[in-house]
């Protein structure tokens, strides 16, 4: 990271989202917080959702310019700062779905290649998850690729903090089962 | 709570560090400028109104593969909505209106744009206006869009609010697109302002349509109101259209705060014979008259059977004293809708 963003970082760490967000509107280095807070999770996010690590990047850096340019409008509700973020990823990353399948080229999907470590088991796990309900995959990888709680899924997806459970429960026990984890 | 080793596992697969490569790319931008406040230029009046012309005709490009695959609100639009095909294009922009719909939801339109010129590098319906014959507003609320040209054409849902006196069977509308956002061409410029990579170009494309009303089903059950912590919530009505489920609350009790924009937000859990139901108010905060109206997804087709709607809490952020505010409770309202003979 840059030096000087780096040594202003040490000022604003325990500032807490909203605050950080009002400030990064007048001042970069509040703006670099809320990225060094946050970039983990959505980049691990798009990682989970894209077929090279150069997508996964490219895609995390439009969302945080397009997050930049937007931070005077966020509101503190529905999820916080995080679930906000990955709500303008996944934008992002539907933008570059519907880019690739206007261009006639093969959506970069989930799976395609390997993103962490090509062992059958982690091939076998992606497959799998590839191949649940839309609603469940999309609550797993938020909340393993993410990290998110069960509040913040709901705010991603527009749904009630219970239902968000419920998606990743679904998701996990129609994993197990077809793993075989018992 | 702690993982299970599936879990774990899962947790692992997913375990990537962030590359310090993105880290420069990020820092690079954030350290070319300073980030200000309005976020954008206001828009330029162009040369628009001056030149349109307004051109009936089919769009030119596939539309539906732009509108398929839409997250909700939006995702089954298309095939509820009629189709409009008309098209004005003005300095170099061609700006499409593919289908309208209309219900209490509000009128929804499937906007796209074509950069004729391949300026830009991204672009998109930044903002448009909706009155009717009768000279009434119809504000705009949300839009849903793609911002990545693919054919030097870009997308968008957006959705605008019915006045309350608007006419109930038919709208005749006067849509005018009035600002695109604009993205510098690749390469940016390194070193440039943040604030000039996205900026606007004004103009005014303009169309008419009519859009018929779909009514869909309003019913007003009997449930007990719920009280505590000294707020009261009712239950005014229940509304059942193609785009959504509308549950309109009235709240009494809560306390002003003067600082925020758009007051309280209410956090609500809805199911309907069991099923959870998404539940977020269909405009910001709760009214003047004190009713917040909840739009509830996915739409279900009959509202019989047994509804169960939990507010959980409510929240405010205040920006004078730049802190959240929030209200925690339960207040539970319990009904059942008989089915229709």
């Amino acid at each position: 990271m840059d030096e000087a963003l780096a040594i202003s970082l040490a000022g604003v760490p325990d500032r807490d989202d909203a605050e950080l967000a009002r400030a990064a509107t007048e001042d970069r280095a509040a703006f670099a917080a809320i990225y060094e807070r946050h970039r983990t999770p959505v980049y691990r996010y798009l990682r989970a959702r894209t077929a090279t690590d150069a997508d996964a990047q490219d895609l995390t850096a439009t969302t945080f310019e397009r997050a930049m340019g937007a931070i005077h409008r966020f509101q503190p509700v529905g999820g916080g700062m995080v679930a906000w973020l990955i709500r303008i990823a996944r934008n992002a990353h539907s933008d570059a779905q519907r880019l690739q399948r206007r261009r006639g080229a093969e959506v970069a999907n989930d799976g395609a290649e390997p993103a962490i470590d090509p062992s059958d088991d982690a091939v076998i796990l992606r497959s799998l998850i590839d191949g649940l309900p839309r609603e469940q995959q999309d609550a797993i990888q938020l909340r393993f690729a993410a990290g998110l709680t069960a509040r913040e899924i709901g705010g991603v997806l527009g749904i009630s903090e219970a239902a968000a459970q419920k998606q990743v429960e679904r998701g996990l026990q129609a994993l197990k089962e077809a793993y075989g984890d018992d | 709570m702690t993982d299970t080793p599936f879990e774990q596992r899962l947790r692992t697969l997913y375990a990537v560090s962030v590359p310090t490569e993105l880290d420069r790319r990020v820092i690079a931008a954030l350290t070319s400028g300073r980030i200000r406040r309005s976020g954008r230029t206001r828009p330029r009046i162009l040369l628009a109104l001056a030149v349109a012309a307004i051109l009936a005709t089919v769009a030119a490009v596939p539309a539906v593969v732009w509108f398929e695959g839409w997250n909700r609100p939006f995702d089954h639009l298309w095939e509820i909505s009629m189709p409009v095909d008309q098209t004005v294009t003005a300095d170099g922009y061609r700006v499409t209106v593919h289908r309208a719909y209309a219900d209490r939801l509000g009128v929804r339109l499937a906007i796209t744009v074509d950069d004729l010129d391949d300026r830009w590098s991204e672009f998109y319906v930044e903002d448009a206006e909706v009155t009717d014959a009768d000279g009434r507003v119809y504000e705009g609320w949300n839009g849903s869009g793609s911002r990545t040209p693919v054919e030097g054409s870009t997308a968008t849902w957006a959705r605008f609010l019915i006045p309350d006196d608007a006419p109930g069977d038919r709208l005749e509308l006067r849509v005018t697109v009035t600002s695109l956002a604009v993205r510098l061409p690749e390469p940016i410029p390194e070193g440039l302002d943040p604030e000039q990579i996205w900026t606007s170009v004004g103009g005014a494309w303009s169309f008419e349509l009519g859009v018929p009303i779909t009514v869909g089903q309003a019913v007003s059950p009997a449930a007990e109101p719920a009280g505590g912590s000294g707020i009261t919530i009712d239950l005014k009505e229940l509304g059942v259209v193609p785009s959504g489920t509308v549950v309109r609350l009235a709240v009494e009790g809560l306390p002003d705060v003067p600082g925020s924009l758009y007051g309280w937000l209410p956090s609500t859990t809805i199911e309907h014979d069991g099923a959870p139901l998404s539940g977020d108010p269909f405009e910001p905060g709760i009214g003047s008259d004190g009713v917040v109206t909840i739009e509830a997804l996915p739409d279900v087709e009959d509202p019989a059977g047994h509804w169960r709607i939990t507010v959980n809490g409510f929240y405010a952020f205040d920006r004078t004293l730049g802190e959240s505010r929030e209200i925690q409770g339960r207040w539970v309202l319990e009904f059942d809708v008989a089915e229709t003979p």
